[in-house]
């Protein structure tokens, strides 16, 4: 053989296997890319303490939800919670404790929705559920299972044990209504009612009644 | 050592040589790697020296000459691959004080697997750097030739001295002066 030619075709072997090399180092990079990606994701819509989705994902996901239901004129219901006097928890038995607290309880909640519900922690110890294809009645029934797990949970300190309650105030997306924080501000005065109701409670929002021109006469 | 290193090795022997010359350093040399380098590759260091030696053997030039030759390529060639480390840097004093403490971060979060030397920087007295490099593969000639190739660039009116310091391997010691 040629020697030049020779000389050529060990260069372009060699040429080969380096890209043969390369495509495995690509493929292996993509590969760990792609997982940390994936982990990122995660860790960006999660709330570290809870494991529930965080506000931010929460917003987005259950506006991409309400244009569905929109969409398709489907019924969608809004769960807003908020642990009862947290702050006594917190007082009495210290941040860790209070951690803990929040741990169970999203726990609690996180079995007792449905795996087509979204959730999050909402603020401190404020949590929020979207349940799509759910009417009022629906929605109000699984807020009272959700307060009945909240209640039946038991936590320990070295001298005591305790339990903690959770107020809900539950709403529908109403005919014509084109906001989810419509929906979702409606369902934080709910929450406010059964906060001054006494807590421990589901409410339902309810339209204001029309002034009867009897009455304030 | 990263094969992008190896790969403009390579390059550099083709272009100054002839394609022949790498072909035979790289047979010569019997590579665990078979000489089948890619850029975003790691190879073990050891390979350099065997080429560079192998490299000298073929064409009569002492092996420090050849990696300093190298080392001023290897510089230019980082200067248009990594625009983003040069970018308003304006001498080569300025430049050689941010290799160990932004480049070589930098190249970290691309390659965390990457071996890199140390650049440790004093300034003992204005217009003055003593560079300390160190490193597990030990090319005082290749750093000089980076450095060389630096001040190429920049076009910095300052000289170079070289000392072997302490340790194992032995440090080496750059000293720029103004000329």
């Amino acid at each position: 053989m040629d020697p030049q030619v020779a000389l050529l075709l060990r260069r372009l072997e060699r040429e080969r296997l380096a890209r043969k090399q390369a495509e495995k180092i690509v493929e292996e990079r993509s590969r760990e890319l792609f997982e940390k990606n994936r982990e990122l994701e995660k860790l960006s819509s999660t709330d570290p303490l809870t494991g529930l989705h965080n506000r931010r994902h929460f917003g987005a996901s259950a506006r991409v939800e309400f244009e569905r239901v929109l969409r398709f004129d489907l019924k969608l219901s809004a769960i807003m919670m908020d642990i009862d006097h947290f702050k006594r928890v917190n007082d009495r038995f210290g941040h860790a404790m209070g951690d803990t607290v929040l741990v169970e309880v999203a726990g609690a909640c996180k079995t007792g929705i449905r795996v087509t519900d979204l959730h999050a922690r909402y603020g401190g110890e404020e949590f929020c559920f979207l349940l799509p294809e759910t009417g009022l009645d629906g929605a109000r029934i699984l807020a009272e299972r959700l307060r009945v797990s909240v209640a039946g949970l038991h936590f320990t300190t070295d001298s005591e044990s305790f339990s903690v309650t959770a107020s809900f105030g539950v709403a529908e997306r109403l005919a014509g209504e084109n906001s989810i924080e419509d929906l979702l501000g409606r369902s934080d005065k709910a929450l406010y009612d059964a906060k001054r109701e006494g807590r421990n409670r589901v409410v339902t929002w309810e339209a204001p009644r029309p002034a009867n021109p009897q009455e304030s006469g | 050592m990263k094969g992008l290193v190896f790969t403009e090795f390579i390059e550099l022997v083709d272009e100054s040589f002839t394609m022949e010359t790498s072909e035979r350093m790289i047979e010569m040399s019997h590579l665990p790697s078979g000489g089948a380098y890619t850029s975003v590759g790691t190879y073990n260091a050891q390979e350099m020296i065997t080429l560079v030696s192998g490299l000298s053997t073929l064409t009569g030039i002492p092996v420090p000459d050849l990696l300093k030759t190298f080392g001023r390529h290897l510089f230019k060639r980082f200067v248009s691959a990594f625009p983003i480390f040069f970018e308003g840097i304006g001498s080569a004093m300025e430049f050689l004080p941010r290799v160990d403490d932004y480049v070589h971060l930098e190249v970290r979060k691309l390659y965390p697997d990457a071996e890199l030397p140390s650049f440790s920087c004093e300034r003992p007295e204005p217009g003055t750097l003593v560079m300390t490099y160190g490193s597990k593969t030990n090319l005082p000639d290749l750093a000089e030739g980076l450095i060389l190739g630096c001040i190429d660039h920049f076009g910095d009116p300052v000289s170079v001295k070289r000392e072997t310091g302490g340790g194992n391997p032995p440090e080496t010691v750059f000293t720029i002066f103004p000329k």
